[in-house]
């Protein structure tokens, strides 16, 4: 709530104890014009008392009163929440939502895709964040149906990150808190980009799944991460977001560093082990260099950390000048550094 | 033992399996729960939106896709003679499958409910009138000739899916793999009404044709020395089989092995007189795949298991037992 | 008359010679025709035309004075019955149900089966004594118990018209004369108008009031059996000489002396 609702608030209760005399009644429409035209300005972010939003499948969504029971099937999402300090409005999470720790405590509803409708609905929710896939396309239209609110939404990249955070401000009433949550991933990612400004950036090859070789192109926010971090991604030229590229063409561009994501279940083979991965020069150099997955592959608060922890495999000597700002939702202490 | 009349065997079942299908589900709904949200005037809680919203629909598409899987399996093995045939050896799958990974590709599938059963529907039907074409030989239709167009044509556009695919971001290939893999849930009562709209009066038909598909398993020329029009009945048999094997792709992706166990097993237990095998084998296929669905989401985890993958796991066992029990009749 | 064949000629597709040519024949209602002639002299040919089953390419069939191209098949089935083999047995069948489908004629699409069609159906297979094989799968029978199954299913069609295509084909001897004999007994009782592809000169000899010998798509003679199983016909449309024996009652025989091919 802007300020001029604040403090209208505090004085209408009064007037309704007062009399009506005439002085009062001249008093009161005088004076208070002013606070009753505050009033009904708009506050700055959104229309008192009611919260909306428009979701990325076009639909607006107006609810009377900020969710209080919500149920995320996008783990980003999850974060967010968590990082704005409003888990407590969580009452069911995807099987893919695992941060932060405490999202554990909240009850699974099964798959983010192809959402179990029942599922969802016995956690009985005022509102549903899903993925706005094709995958999802029933699910939004059962969910319509059984006249449940729901967002669909898209978050591949940076801009969408963006979106959603404020998106999420708008609907919960937390604009203040959302605007400042995004000013401070941006700043932490301008931090990063600022320290390896300076540096040589490597070549990278990114190293997504194998076989068939997947890679990162500009359609992911990886590849913008990694010319963050200080690296040039070689296939930063391919449009799709997560492209199949032959062995040849990896060799051909030659990648001096090749980033292996760890830390997932079911990696695949070493390159080094892979038949014919020899003739890429970094493999026989030994360049390659772990990543965290866990932290890279999930686009949400913490991707200012997940910068950071990119640009130190990318720079070890690389010197950063502030502690991180975002992404410090409440975490237990056994949560990832 | 006094045989027990067939028709009232199977639609005790099938009406056993339906009740089945509305007590089992994720939510812990008790029996109690479930006919309390049924009664008309009960109150629009979550039990009731549960039961009305997600899994009444939900029983309802499962009765109609199985039973049309399962007569458009008998009607393709009479025209075929062969009973190893089943709804989708023709074309259907991959036809409605390339037209569904195109939406999906294209990113219009996201866009309404509806477009990816419209493209389905449309691209199984292109496929079948293709398969048709190619095996129209000087006006008449060789059955063996079909079978072979059916799997060329088949493996034609199973190279067009790959090639999308291959092209594809890792979305999409997902999104194409469970669609093939089908499921029942989020069908809405419009697409209810639009499978019912197809399969009973396909399946009226396929009843009326039922003496004519005796014939014809016996040889075109056969068949045609007692009285069938030949050539006029495998026109039909074929367009009913293939619209009712579409029509099921559309709204419930592909979900295998119903079309090809289901008729054979009531053969097994009942004959092959089709005036008798089409409609029991319409209430036994809905049974089967009632009772599939209910399994598999009493399986329960966080993963809904592809209604696919339980008919062959539930479906084999049943089927190799009852060959033993029946010996080859 | 009951089938008139005027000028037929047959050719299938990509072969060199024509089945039939220029064939002219009339068959008399009420008696039984047997039909003669090598391997490949259009005898199979000749039966499916008179059905319908095949188009002429030059030519025409009538049946009871109308071109068979413009009978229905579900007419034609209620007026003439085919006894052949080469069915497939896709799925199991019962005798009974087997001679069931000859009511298909009867009945159409939609009539459910009616206590006349089940008493049809018996009487059928009582007359080839079949009734108490009823229950068995078709794929239990023996060839000549199968041959029985046929002819009972084209009895159940109530034609009056039957066609068999080598009906004692695969057959021993005594099977051989007892189907000649059913043939012959069924045509008297039920004034039936029978025609009969064989082999069997003998048997063809001994029960057919005419004969008809084909020989390279062409009919070379018509009549009384003993007008024309003579040794010169036989020899021109077997291509190989012959010693003819007249037998009386038991028919006439006729034994190939050696082996001369002949084009």
């Amino acid at each position: 709530m802007g300020e001029a609702g604040g403090i209208a608030g505090s004085v209408i209760p009064a007037l309704s104890r007062e009399r009506t005399g005439f002085l009062s009644r001249m008093f009161r429409s005088g004076a208070l014009a002013p606070f009753v035209i505050c009033l009904l300005l708009p506050s700055p972010a959104s229309a008192q008392g009611t919260s909306s939003a428009t979701d990325d499948l076009g639909r607006f969504l107006r609810l009377d009163v900020p969710p209080t029971r919500i149920v995320s099937l996008v783990p980003a999402i999850t974060e967010l929440l968590y990082a704005l300090g409003e888990g407590d409005r969580l009452v069911g999470r995807s099987v893919w939502d695992d941060q932060p720790v405490q999202v554990l405590d909240v009850p699974s509803v099964g798959d983010a895709l192809r959402a179990d409708a029942e599922r969802v609905l016995a956690r009985n929710p005022d509102l549903v964040v899903l993925y706005a896939g094709s995958d999802n396309a029933r699910s939004v239209e059962q969910f319509d149906r059984l006249g449940l609110p729901s967002l669909a939404i898209r978050i591949d990249d940076l801009a969408d990150l963006r979106r959603n955070t404020l998106r999420l401000g708008s609907i919960l009433d937390r604009d203040e808190r959302a605007d400042e949550l995004w000013a401070s991933i941006e700043r932490d990612l301008e931090e990063v980009a600022a320290a390896t400004a300076g540096l040589v950036h490597p070549s990278v090859y990114y190293d997504i799944a194998w076989p068939p070789a997947i890679t990162v192109g500009s359609g992911s926010y990886l590849d913008t991460l990694i010319t963050i971090a200080g690296g040039r991604n070689i296939f930063g030229d391919l449009g799709s977001p997560s492209p199949q590229v032959s062995l040849e063409a990896i060799v051909a561009r030659s990648p001096q560093i090749i980033l292996l994501p760890g830390g997932m279940s079911g990696g695949s083979a070493l390159p080094r082990d892979r038949p014919g991965w020899d003739a890429v020069s970094a493999v026989r150099e030994g360049s390659t260099r772990t990543v965290d997955a866990g932290l890279l592959h999930r686009l949400g608060p913490r991707i200012g950390e997940a910068a950071r922890s990119l640009a130190l495999v990318l720079h070890p000597q690389v010197q950063f000048g502030e502690p991180l700002e975002a992404g410090s939702s409440p975490r237990s202490d056994d949560g990832p550094p | 033992m006094k045989r027990l009349n067939p028709y009232l065997v199977l639609s005790v079942l099938l009406f056993a399996a339906c009740w089945l299908g509305l007590f089992v589900g994720p939510a812990d709904l008790s029996p109690g729960d479930v006919l309390a949200a049924l009664r008309p005037a009960g109150e629009d809680g979550v039990s009731r939106r549960i039961v009305l919203g997600l899994r009444l629909p939900r029983v309802v598409a499962a009765v109609f896709v199985g039973a049309a899987l399962s007569v458009s399996g008998a009607v393709f093995q009479a025209l075929l003679r062969n009973p190893l045939a089943e709804p989708y050896l023709l074309g259907v799958s991959s036809g409605a499958a390339l037209a569904a990974v195109c939406a999906i590709a294209l990113g219009i599938s996201a866009m309404g409910g509806f477009i990816l059963p419209l493209a389905a529907l449309a691209g199984g039907l292109a496929a079948i009138s293709i398969v048709f074409a190619v095996a129209r030989v000087s006006d008449r239709l060789d059955t063996r000739v079909l079978i072979l167009a059916g799997v060329v044509v088949s493996a034609f556009f199973g190279a067009c899916i790959t090639l999308v695919l291959v092209f594809s971001p890792a979305e999409t290939l997902r999104s194409a793999f469970f669609w093939t893999l089908g499921s029942l849930a989020g069908i809405s009562w419009g697409m209810n009404v639009m499978l019912v709209a197809y399969t009973v009066p396909a399946t009226v038909a396929a009843w009326g044709l039922g003496r004519h598909l005796d014939a014809l398993a016996l040889g075109d020329e056969t068949a045609a020395a007692i009285g069938t029009e030949v050539e006029t009945i495998k026109r039909s048999a074929f367009f009913l089989a293939s619209l009712l094997a579409a029509a099921t792709v559309s709204v419930a992706g592909v979900i295998g092995f119903v079309g090809l166990v289901v008729p054979h097993a009531v053969r097994l237990m009942w004959g092959s007189a089709h005036r008798r095998l089409i409609p029991l084998t319409f209430l036994a296929g809905a049974t089967a795949l009632v009772s599939t669905d209910a399994g598999a989401r009493a399986l329960g985890g966080p993963v809904e298991v592809p209604i696919g993958v339980v008919t062959a796991f539930l479906g084999v066992p049943f089927f190799l037992v009852l060959l033993r029990r029946k010996g080859g009749r | 008359m009951s089938f008139v064949v005027q000028g037929v000629t047959v050719q299938y597709p990509g072969a060199a010679e024509p089945a039939l040519r220029d064939a002219d024949l009339e068959f008399e209602p009420g008696i039984h025709t047997a039909v003669l002639g090598p391997n490949g002299a259009g005898k199979s040919t000749l039966l499916r035309v008179l059905l319908g089953l095949i188009r002429p390419s030059a030519g025409e069939v009538r049946f009871q004075g109308r071109p068979t191209s413009e009978w229905a098949r579900r007419e034609m089935a209620r007026r003439i019955a085919l006894v052949a083999a080469g069915e497939e047995f896709a799925f199991p069948l019962s005798v009974r149900e087997l001679v069931a489908m000859g009511r298909t004629a009867h009945l159409g699409s939609w009539r459910a089966e009616r206590p006349i069609d089940r008493e049809v159906v018996r009487l059928s297979l009582h007359d080839v004594d079949l009734l108490d094989l009823a229950e068995r799968p078709v794929a239990t029978l023996s060839a000549g118990e199968l041959q029985r199954a046929r002819l009972a299913r084209a009895l159940a069609q109530e034609s009056d018209h039957l066609l068999l295509d080598e009906p004692t084909a695969h057959l021993d001897l005594g099977h051989e004369l007892s189907t000649f004999q059913r043939i012959q007994q069924l045509t008297t009782i039920k004034s039936l108008t029978t025609i009969t592809v064989t082999h069997n000169l003998n048997l063809a000899s001994r029960f057919a009031d005419r004969v008809v010998l084909l020989s390279g798509g062409r009919v070379t003679a018509m009549g009384r059996p003993r007008e024309v199983l003579v040794a010169d016909r036989i020899e021109a449309a077997f291509g190989c000489p012959v010693e003819v024996r007249d037998l009386g009652e038991l028919g006439m025989l006729a034994v190939p002396t050696s082996r001369v091919l002949r084009r």
